[in-house]
């Protein structure tokens, strides 16, 4: 666990055994559990939300620090199946490490899926990847809250 | 008294007063050392029969226990990410469901 400015981060460990543990739970046909596609992309998605420029967080809030994190690992797509689903747990795991939790009534099931969906197939949609940024750092600041 | 006596003498008494729990006593009683070993022998072999085989036996509390095979368990360095997993495969089942690649 990395820990910077308070902020505790996931380590590539973590997401690796995430992998493990959603190809496990849920399976798929292209689902190998643990199994790295690319390290960069990887080790791009967990060092994301720590960047700085000339001193300066480039994600100061920790729902900045969220989205970027989940855009990374959706765009990336480090596993050779299951990451969007590998997303929604280290979405959770992010929040429960900095002690905060996600409202559901904000982020549903309906919408997180429909919000990883678009984020993983940006390319092919057409969509510009700086509106899915601001989409799911939208959701993001409204969803994550303090843990009671 | 030789031994037995009292057995057959205690299986009169119960056939005179006309118990049938006794003349199971008297029947156990009577049969013999070897008829003993033999079934206790049958009992046996038919326990490990049913453990070789591998068929999902009851356990005291009345449930099937699942059949022996390799159970992957998931192990994470982390308890938090533990907890968080749970945490989200219990609030969003669908989602992971949906989310396939």
């Amino acid at each position: 666990m990395q820990t910077d400015g308070g902020v505790r981060y996931l380590t590539v460990q973590d997401l690796i055994e995430l992998h493990r543990a959603v190809s496990i739970e849920f399976g798929g046909t292209q689902a190998h559990p643990g199994v790295v596609e690319s390290q960069f992309g990887l080790l791009n998605a967990v060092q994301r939300p720590q960047i700085t420029t000339l001193g300066r967080e480039a994600y100061p809030s920790f729902p900045d620090k969220v989205a970027a994190f989940l855009f990374a690992l959706l765009t990336h797509s480090p596993f050779q199946g299951g990451n969007r689903r590998v997303a929604l747990a280290a979405l959770f795991a992010f929040c429960e490490l900095n002690k905060r939790t996600i409202d559901s009534r904000v982020l549903d099931e309906k919408t997180a899926e429909t919000l990883f969906k678009r984020a993983s197939a940006h390319r092919e949609l057409g969509i510009p990847p700086e509106n899915v940024f601001r989409e799911i750092r939208e959701i993001m600041s409204r969803a994550i809250v303090a843990q009671q | 008294m030789k031994h037995g006596d009292k057995a057959k003498a205690k299986a009169a008494k119960a056939k005179a007063a006309g118990k049938k729990s006794s003349g199971k006593v008297a029947a156990r009683s009577k049969a013999s050392p070897r008829h003993a070993a033999k079934s206790k022998k049958q009992t046996t072999s038919k326990n490990t029969a049913v453990s070789k085989s591998g068929i999902a036996h009851r356990g005291g509390n009345g449930k099937t226990r699942p059949r022996g095979g390799a159970v992957e368990t998931i192990a994470f360095t982390n308890p938090i990410v533990a907890t968080a997993f749970k945490r989200a495969v219990k609030k969003f089942p669908t989602a992971f469901r949906r989310l396939a690649d």
